[in-house]
């Protein structure tokens, strides 16, 4: 079961460098929450303050207070935040010298679960939820390298969803993908949202439009408005969130 | 049309030229190396079997080359160990731990190490451990001239891990080490046994720091002491008379079929992913 996600007064840095300021945004479960916003603005910078992945780059800092279901996650094990608020990167990252099943039974095996009955059941689960099964069932033990990229991606939302997290963040999911492979993924965030809390950063505002119940614009470092995503893109409060949803800039 | 076809010719003039002036080039580069190959393999062998002719000189021989080959080995081995052990852990934090500042002073400090004449090392070591065990002293001596090496070998091999990988596992809730241990270093294996062999093979030769530490040019001809390959080579090539020069041959052999096999082997170690 999902929990929410919010994300109160957030600012982060790189070394002297202001990437984000205070940005506050609650993001519901069984919720697709989307973050446009042109490049250089901090959507991915944000998402990763939510699961503390910022905190592992050299030189980043941040400031604020991220809740998960109401607990801030920095009174949380890093490892343990990020265990529960899972990542899809914008470009897929499977394992390169695992198998399709290693990498999906990674994360289980880094949190100490060895038995081999219960690693198939739950891979194949995951697989199963990410829509891949079906299609690797007969080459588990292919390197990840033998799949297509959008199946990679999937492959990649497998391994997150095996360790059963409760948020799943995702950085442009669909951006390396061809559009039929983004098409699948995007039904498949439509079909992730009913158990957890999807947080999706992506520049391609049809593809907010499509999968989105709210969405936030940001513009250099600041949120500068959200909303449903019906009414951010029909009805925008601000001029600059109707500039870049009308495409005049951006 | 006229001056299409000058214009192909002096094209293909100059590309004949520029072949030339390269293929001359690339044959100065590499006539050193064969000859070299060649004179060793040649005399090497002919010392071999005119040594191995003679009942008597085949016994003093063999005992004094598998006495140097084995101690080469101990030498090599144990300096390898422990700088390969101490050099990666180096890598590891320079590379997964330090921040930019840190991993730029530690990189700069390596370079400047690495740079350092290995005879120097010899030297420091000879002033600092008189009286400690020549096979001692020597392993001390090869550990001190590889270790800049292999850390800053191992850390670019590290380094070059992609970020996607490592952050894929901390996204998955994986502990640095964790990452260290199940991403990084199973991706950077293939490369980082490569470096390190090649490493190995440039040391297993390394004769100037062994030199000033043992003391390796007063040994006496057909000498048990400890003296590793390369050195008993340099002292049978010193000593004079055709027995000793004979041998001195075939330790060069042994040497460069030794050290070549450890590059084939790197060779073989680095060959392209299934991935």
């Amino acid at each position: 079961m999902g929990k929410a996600l919010e994300a109160r007064a957030i600012s982060a840095r790189f070394n002297e460098q202001v990437i984000l300021r205070e940005v506050t945004l609650h993001m519901p479960v069984n919720q697709v929450t989307a973050i446009i916003g042109p490049p250089g603005c901090g959507k991915s910078t944000f998402i990763r303050c939510l699961n503390r992945l910022h905190e592992t780059t050299p030189g980043a800092t941040m400031s604020g207070e991220v809740l998960l279901d109401g607990h801030s996650v920095y009174d949380m094990d890093p490892t343990e935040v990020r265990r529960s608020v899972a990542m899809i990167f914008h470009r897929p990252n499977p394992f390169p010298t695992m198998s399709i099943f290693d990498n999906v039974a990674a994360g289980l095996r880094l949190h100490g679960l060895r038995n081999r009955a219960k690693l198939a059941e739950s891979a194949e689960q995951a697989l199963r939820r990410a829509a891949l099964w079906d299609e690797v069932k007969d080459r588990l033990h292919l390197y990840s390298s033998a799949l297509s990229l959008g199946q990679q991606q999937r492959l990649c939302i497998a391994r997150a969803l095996a360790i059963d997290p409760v948020a799943v963040l995702m950085d442009e999911p669909a951006s390396t993908l061809d559009p039929l492979s983004t098409l699948v993924i995007e039904e498949l965030i439509e079909e992730l949202k009913r158990q957890y809390t999807i947080v999706i950063v992506t520049h391609n505002l049809q593809q907010a439009a499509r999968v989105a119940d709210k969405t936030a614009f940001f513009l250099e470092g600041e949120m500068i408005e959200q909303g449903t995503t019906t009414a951010l893109f029909t009805t925008p409060q601000d001029k600059r969130t109707a500039d870049y949803v009308t495409g005049r800039f951006g | 049309m006229v001056t299409r076809v000058s214009y192909k010719t002096m094209r293909k003039l100059k590309n004949a030229l520029f072949v030339s002036v390269l293929s001359v080039m690339t044959s100065l580069a590499v006539l050193p190396l064969l000859s070299l190959l060649w004179s060793i393999g040649f005399h090497g062998i002919a010392a071999l079997i005119s040594l191995s002719d003679a009942p008597l000189s085949r016994g003093v021989a063999s005992a004094v080359l598998v006495n140097a080959f084995a101690q080469s080995l101990v030498t090599t081995a144990s300096s390898s160990a422990i700088a390969v052990f101490l050099g990666v852990a180096a890598a590891i934090y320079s590379s997964q731990y330090a921040g930019l500042r840190v991993g730029r002073a530690i990189r700069f400090t390596v370079d400047i190490l690495s740079g350092v004449p290995s005879i120097l090392a010899g030297m420091v070591l000879f002033a600092l451990l008189s009286g400690v065990s020549s096979l001692v002293a020597g392993v001390l001596a090869l550990v001190l001239c590889m270790l800049p090496v292999v850390v800053r070998t191992a850390d670019q091999v590290l380094v070059a891990v992609p970020v996607a990988y490592i952050e894929g596992s901390l996204a998955l809730g994986a502990s640095r080490i964790q990452t260290i241990f199940a991403t990084v270093l199973p991706i950077a294996h293939k490369s980082l046994v490569t470096a390190l062999l090649f490493v190995v093979a440039r040391m297993a030769g390394e004769a100037a720091p062994l030199l000033i530490i043992l003391d390796g040019g007063t040994a006496s001809k057909g000498s048990l002491g400890f003296q590793p390959l390369p050195l008993r080579l340099y002292s049978d090539l010193t000593h004079g008379g055709s027995f000793p020069h004979q041998i001195a041959y075939v330790e060069a052999l042994i040497l460069l079929v030794t050290i070549m096999t450890i590059y084939g082997l790197a060779r073989w170690v680095g060959r392209p992913d299934r991935w």
